[in-house]
């Protein structure tokens, strides 16, 4: 290492190979499922196969005869059986009634795979069924069964700005629509799954966690232990999207380690995720959409009815981000939202990249896109109208947006792309029975847990005599690179090439809790808890009046022996402050900083089949200043992808409450065969209030995709899809019922 | 089944006691090489892709009897004598994320390479379209593979 040399390059910028990838292409990076602890027995979860039922009875007798079968545990063997990250609706184990397929009974551990296949097959489970409750329409209606005893509704928000009925009235025009936008399954290629380990009265989980504190505080609630006894350490995610949140595995593997007394793994089945892990929340939405000659959006009415599954988890927050997302990257007069949260028999709804932001917007954009063709305007002139700008009102509750957005500079960046610009040359090109068409959209979506929510990251940094620099930060990460984003901003700070930081995230013995990878949130909010402490080290430095270029090792010794080689670190979420009450901000947690894009898709719709192709993907995105521009775009790409296929491939279907995508045979995600060209433009900016001008966008990346693909289909075809996905089915039953309206 | 005596493994000879195992799970377990994961179990995802006599072959769909005489190679064995080419360019096209998916891949596109070192894109599409990445979006798959083909 060395230790007289200053940084040359500004990292900051820098498209650095991601850290760890020469582990990763090698295949010797080791996420849970790679783990072998000596004396390690497997798990594995009996789970239920109805939707809906009470259990009369649980025999384990024949399962514990059964060859290899070390422990079978039920509900009587989880010392305070509840879990839920926000409303503890969630046993951690079914005691007398199961609400959903895969919802976990029993917990079977053995020596081997097969035996504890074969142990948990032995469990015999005597379920009497109940009626299934299979839409959030039916849970709402006054006969239906409840779920919990607190009702089926989860919660319920209300809101409006203005006098939407009498903007309504007086709009010259108004669009009027019911959208339906669907469940997705996150299908990381990595399963769930980890190992757990009960030791000297400690817990140890080492499982892939987006928040390696949450499951310490579920573990520690369910087993009821103190939160010190229990040590996540989270092994590299193989993909999360915010299925690697929530849900009771962490406690099922506590639960096995602590009556074995042995290391236990479980890594889930495929058909296990499928059919008992979260989705994104289903929404149906009504949408009615008021503007005035000019195009200015005079008055917007949205209606939400969201699908949670049998369990809370984070639906009240879903609905809140829809909440403030129901009126976009746009300026709005009159604005007025209503949202329902429902339980249901269907799989558990959890967080999903986006979480809320796509079923908010998508009614919005094609709405927009509609009232563009009514009103005679070009689509993206018609955004240009509206967009938010430095120092407007936002649509809904209010509050000055800041210089930090440049979601208007987004759309200019995607309306001059030649994609968009050349589109009626290259729809002219089509070639039966193939048809072209072009469209826009754009998208908004807030930075971390929003105001008055007391989001805290936090970094600790150690330099050492040798002058070595340590810091240890969260989140977490699950294919951001984060660890290269946060050296590289490190760099920087002190000045020290790259290579010089070490970099550790993960452990919660070792970490301090940075709060989740999630929300957009872990470039900004754990870059500025780095940020920040390098910024302290700095400042202790200083005062030691060492010559420049700084000697680390001498640094490291003189602090070393002050005990000041240690700083740690807070970096607490600002608030909105400007155009809203404080009241307001408790309830509604708005967002001081959001990121932005804009996109343009061009598609091919066979007109004998409805088949959809998306030929190719242009996407402005406003990220303010990218640490990482290379990271930066691929996750711009990947949320294209992701996008793409909520929008147009991925069908999970359940029928009366009973799974039927069960795997990657039936529930299709894009390939490499179906991907897009994509193009990928960062328009420039900068936040005020992120490391050196960052701020995230992994989120708001996965909205445009729909709205613009649905877009570029009425470009072709003619006909406005309102339900997801656009299936060739759907597609061309749309465009019959054009052709048999048209013609009578 | 025949006896796996003519089993290699990443160029070194190995035996197997269970010929009715999955080659996967003889890979993983037995012999510690983790680069083929498991991502579905049912051939659907990829994620398990090796290379069996130089073609790519998902290895939770082989058992280890059936492959007794085959010269088998993981991502691991790519880089036998420093990254493989292909292995070099997924690092600097940024062509991993989570990178489960990714020892897959490369033995997809390392197999694609060796039969025909400058694939266009159609070539690519089919050479990898087993191979499911749910980060990547894939373009930065193709562009690693462009890469490769750069002087």
């Amino acid at each position: 290492m060395s230790t007289r040399q200053t940084a040359t390059a500004r990292m900051v910028g820098q498209s650095v190979p991601f850290r760890g990838a020469e582990l990763q292409v090698t295949g010797k990076l080791k996420y849970h499922t790679d783990l072998h602890m000596p004396n390690m027995l497997h798990g594995k979860v009996v789970r239920s196969e109805v939707p809906h039922g009470r259990i009369r009875g649980i025999d384990t007798g024949k399962a514990l005869q059964v060859p290899g079968v070390v422990a079978v545990l039920t509900a009587d063997d989880v010392p305070n059986n509840i879990g839920g990250i926000i409303l503890a609706d969630w046993p951690i184990l079914a005691e007398d009634r199961v609400r959903q397929v895969g919802d976990a009974i029993a917990l079977v551990a053995a020596e081997s795979v097969s035996a504890a296949q074969a142990g948990a097959r032995a469990v015999e489970v005597d379920i009497e069924p109940l009626p299934v409750v299979d839409s959030p329409d039916r849970a709402l209606a006054p006969d239906a069964p409840a779920l919990h005893e607190t009702g089926n509704l989860v919660a319920e928000m209300a809101y409006e700005k203005g006098d939407v009925e009498r903007a309504l009235a007086e709009a010259d025009v108004v669009i009027e629509r019911v959208f339906e936008t669907p469940s997705q399954e996150h299908v990381c290629l990595e399963p769930g799954g980890g190992v757990g380990i009960f030791q000297e009265g400690r817990f140890t989980i080492y499982i892939g966690a987006q928040w390696p504190q949450i499951h310490v505080n579920e573990v520690a609630r369910a087993m009821k232990v103190d939160p010190g006894d229990v040590r996540v350490i989270s092994t590299p995610i193989g993909g999360a999207f915010g299925s690697k949140t929530d849900g009771p595995l962490a406690v099922h593997l506590a639960l096995l380690a602590k009556a074995t007394g042995r290391p236990v793994r479980i890594v889930l089945s495929r058909e296990e995720v499928m059919a008992a892990g979260a989705k994104r929340h289903p929404f149906k939405v009504h949408t009615r959409m008021g503007l005035a000659k000019d195009g200015s959006i005079v008055a917007l009415d949205t209606d939400a009815l969201v699908d949670t599954g049998p369990y809370a988890t984070v639906g009240m927050v879903v609905l809140k981000v829809a909440g403030e997302l129901c009126t976009g990257a746009y300026r709005v007069k009159n604005s007025r939202f209503r949202g329902r949260v429902a339980y249901t028999n269907n799989g558990n709804a959890g967080a999903f990249r986006g979480y809320g932001a796509p079923q908010a917007q998508f009614p919005l954009e094609v709405a927009l896109d509609l009232a563009a063709a009514e009103l005679g305007m070009d689509p993206a002139e018609l955004r240009r109208r509206n967009v938010l700008r430095v120092g407007d009102e936002h649509g809904m509750y209010g509050h000055t947006i800041t210089s930090g957005l440049m979601v208007a500079e987004t759309l200019e960046a995607a309306a001059a792309h030649p994609w968009w610009q050349e589109r009626d040359t290259w729809k002219a090109d089509a070639e039966w029975p193939w048809r072209r068409g072009a469209g826009i959209a754009l998208a908004i979506k807030g930075v971390g847990l929003g105001s008055a929510r007391d989001d805290t990251s936090a970094a600790r940094l150690a330099i050492s005599d040798d002058g070595t620099i340590r810091i240890w930060a969260g989140p977490n990460h699950s294919g951001q690179a984060i660890d290269t984003a946060y050296a590289q901003i490190a760099a920087d700070v002190l000045g020290r090439p790259y290579g010089d930081i070490e970099v550790i995230i993960g452990d919660t013995e070792l970490v301090p809790d940075a709060g989740s990878c999630a929300a957009s949130r872990s470039t900004y909010m754990g870059g500025m808890a780095v940020k920040l402490a390098c910024e302290e080290l700095m400042a202790r430095i200083r005062p030691l009046g060492l010559p420049e270029p700084i000697d680390w090792v001498e640094a490291g010794r003189r602090l070393g022996s002050e005990g000041r080689a240690l700083v740690e670190s807070t970096f607490v979420l600002p608030d909105v402050s400007e155009g809203i009450s404080r009241e307001k901000i408790e309830k509604l947690s708005p967002h001081l900083v959001y990121g932005s894009a804009a996109m343009v898709a061009r598609v091919e719709v066979n007109e004998l089949t409805g088949e959809v192709a998306v030929r190719s993907v242009a996407s402005a995105v406003d990220c303010g200043v990218a640490v990482n521009p290379a990271g930066v775009i691929g996750q711009t790409e990947g949320g294209v992808a992701q996008g793409m296929g909520w929008a147009i491939m991925e069908d999970y279907k359940i029928e009366g409450g009973i799974p039927r995508t069960k795997s990657l045979e039936t529930y299709l995600i894009p390939t490499v065969d179906d991907a897009p060209e994509m193009d990928t433009i960062l328009v420039e900016g900068g936040d005020p209030t992120g490391p050196f001008g960052a701020k995230g966008i992994a989120e708001v990346v996965i909205v445009p995709p729909a709205p613009a693909i649905v877009s570029a289909i009425r470009d072709a075809v003619g006909v406005a899809v309102t339900q997801l996905p656009a299936t060739a089915e759907r597609v061309y039953r749309s465009m019959q019922d054009a052709a048999v309206t048209a013609a009578s | 089944m025949r006896e796996t005596t003519g089993l290699r493994v990443n160029g070194r000879t190995v035996s197997a006691a269970d010929p009715a195992k999955r080659l996967l799970d003889f890979l993983r377990d037995d012999l510690d090489l983790t680069g083929a994961k498991e991502g579905c179990g049912m051939g659907e995802c990829g994620a398990c892709t090796v290379l069996v006599d130089g073609e790519p072959v998902c290895s939770c769909l082989v058992l280890v009897g059936q492959v007794a005489d085959a010269e088998v190679v993981t991502a691991e064995g790519l880089a036998a004598q420093g990254l493989h080419p292909v292995q070099e360019a997924f690092v600097q096209a940024h062509a991993s994320q989570c990178g489960f998916c990714t020892p897959g891949m490369i033995v997809s596109a390392a197999a694609l390479l060796a039969r025909d070192p400058r694939p266009d894109e159609e070539a690519v599409r089919l050479a990898l379209a087993g191979n499911l990445c749910r980060c990547t979006g894939y373009a930065s798959i193709f562009a690693a593979l462009q890469r490769t083909r750069e002087p």
